[in-house]
């Protein structure tokens, strides 16, 4: 790319002797200030819980910047240990716009605070979180973000985003490098997608299986097999997995090892 | 610029600096301040009772003229669904905060998905109305002079229902004179205090007294809707008709909720009954 740009014009190299002299070739710069640094990030709800996962490899092109890069973020914590937050963030993507749009809802999340006398709702996080990406419609904060806490009824709440603000409450998600090989297995796993009650009919008569809210010992078994498997067909993902599980005793943190080739 | 003496003692050539409206005097008042506080003494009287059902608000209209449209005296106002405001004072002091206010509920909703808090709402109007005599980019004053009116705030959220005053406590006191002067000119306009039943205005301290008697916390709605009739009867110079007072209410059911003409009959109607 650089050496093409570099060339000078056709014209200029050869100096034919009856060529005039022209003035000096416009030089082309481009300066393009996005890079997908790649991995994965996943979450599911409960009943009374939401788990946010991904792993922590950073990358630019094959090259591994580093195995120890977190994804997942506790929103609004009372220090830097996010001690005290009740709402998770992760980002995946370009992660330099990530962490900026990580410390940019985390200082909206306190100063609502000062300001309204309560902490904020999952739900006023999730509305404000969508017009902080939608004021850079045109110079986007390149990530997928996926916010999850606990609703006013206690009920784990997940919602994700697109780089411009677009949201939606939903059970489970799967965002960035291997998003599409993680979400089909979701859609399996938690929706219940494609899954039948044997023997209810024959052909269409077929009863679709019900979803229903999974236990939470069940979700972080989901959590891992999707990463497992992800690593196993995806360069972006590996080294480590960091799990944070949200219920109403606060914020639970964990790492397991992932393949690091 | 400042008022400042030469090396040698003589006067500066800079004539000094004429006083602002946000510059003590050398007895530590701010002169402006306290004058707006007059002309609210000079505004008609609102009334304002919170119950556990919700607020009523009540404003005496002051009909001047028989020609005069009642209606058009607009001195309680909407400012979202769950906040409703009576004023008392200069109304178009009163247009520039309640605008305000209705810009800052409709950005909460629109950033958060939620109603903006009783509370955060008058802390909103107390900013604005604290900004007098600050000066914008084009280094012009904004605002030359505090605002000449008080505001009795009514609204629902999750804390139930409240009531908020604008700007008066001060000026109440010193008219009682329970408190010295010095007191009050600490506090320039831009506070507010949260009440269980406040009366503003020129018959406020009649109206303050008689809701001091009357308040209780068990109040219904209804009961409150008469004892803020009964109030403005007193204290008004007009005989109290369904035309020259105005009633409000903010419940958690219907959220803010100005009379029409047929509930205000009724309501001044059940006045008299109960009498």
């Amino acid at each position: 790319m650089t050496s093409l740009m570099d060339h000078p014009s056709r014209g200029e190299t050869i100096g034919y002797s009856f060529s005039q002299p022209t003035a000096a070739p416009v030089k082309e710069h481009s300066f393009y200030p996005y890079t997908d640094n790649g991995g994965s990030t996943l979450g599911i709800t409960g009943s009374d819980f939401a788990i946010l996962a991904g792993d922590t490899r950073s990358t630019s092109g094959y090259n591994i910047n580093s195995r120890m890069v977190p994804k997942v973020f506790k929103i609004g914590g009372d220090d830097e240990t996010g001690e005290g937050a009740h709402i998770l963030l992760s980002v995946v993507g370009f992660a330099a716009d990530g962490n900026a749009l990580k410390e940019r809802l985390d200082t909206v999340v306190k100063m609502y605070k000062y300001q309204h006398g309560k902490s904020m709702s999952v739900g006023a996080c999730a509305q404000r979180l969508s017009t902080i990406l939608y004021q850079k419609r045109f110079f986007p904060y390149y990530v997928h973000a996926i916010l999850a806490g606990l609703d006013e009824e206690g009920k784990g709440a997940l919602y994700s985003y697109d780089p411009v603000g677009s949201y939606e409450r939903e059970q489970c998600r799967a965002a960035g490098a291997a998003s599409s090989l993680i979400m089909p297995f979701l859609d399996n796993q938690v929706n219940f997608k494609n899954q039948y009650i044997p023997g209810s009919g024959e052909g269409h008569a077929l009863e679709p299986k019900k979803a229903e809210p999974l236990p939470q010992e069940t979700v972080k078994q989901l959590v891992r097999d999707a990463f497992t498997s992800a690593v196993e067909r995806h360069i972006e993902v590996g080294d480590h997995l960091q799990v944070m599980i949200i219920t109403k005793d606060g914020v639970e943190e964990v790492y397991h090892p992932l393949k690091k080739d | 610029m400042f008022i400042a003496r030469s090396e040698y003692g003589k006067p500066h050539p800079v004539p000094p600096m004429p006083l602002g409206p946000t510059t003590f005097s050398p007895e530590g008042r701010l002169f402006q301040v306290e004058y707006s506080l007059e002309a609210i003494k000079l505004g008609s009287t609102a009334i304002g009772v919170a119950t556990s059902e919700g607020v009523i608000l009540g404003v005496e209209k002051r009909v001047t003229s028989t020609l005069l449209e009642a209606s058009s005296v607009e001195k309680i106002v909407e400012i979202d669904q769950h906040i409703g405001c009576a004023m008392s004072g200069l109304q178009a002091d009163a247009r520039n905060l309640v605008e305000h206010a209705r810009v800052e509920c409709q950005n909460h909703a629109f950033h958060y998905a939620e109603p903006l808090r009783v509370e955060s709402t008058t802390q909103a109007i107390c900013d604005l109305a604290l900004r007098f005599g600050e000066s914008g980019d084009d280094e012009e004053s904004v605002m030359s002079r505090p605002f000449g009116v008080a505001l009795l705030i009514a609204g629902h959220d999750e804390d139930g229902p409240q009531l908020y005053v604008m700007a008066f406590e001060h000026f109440h006191a010193r008219l009682a004179n329970l408190c010295l002067p010095f007191r009050y000119h600490a506090e320039p306009s831009g506070t507010f205090y949260r009440y269980d039943a406040k009366a503003i205005g020129s018959g406020s301290e009649g109206a303050q007294a008689e809701l001091q008697n009357e308040y209780h916390r068990s109040l219904t709605l209804a009961e409150a809707e008469t004892l803020v009739l009964k109030t403005l009867k007193q204290v008004m110079e007009e005989k109290l008709d369904s035309k020259n007072v105005q009633l409000a209410s903010v419940t958690k059911e219907n959220g803010f909720r100005i009379y029409n003409d047929e509930q205000m009959s009724q309501a001044v109607a059940q006045l008299g009954g109960n009498q």
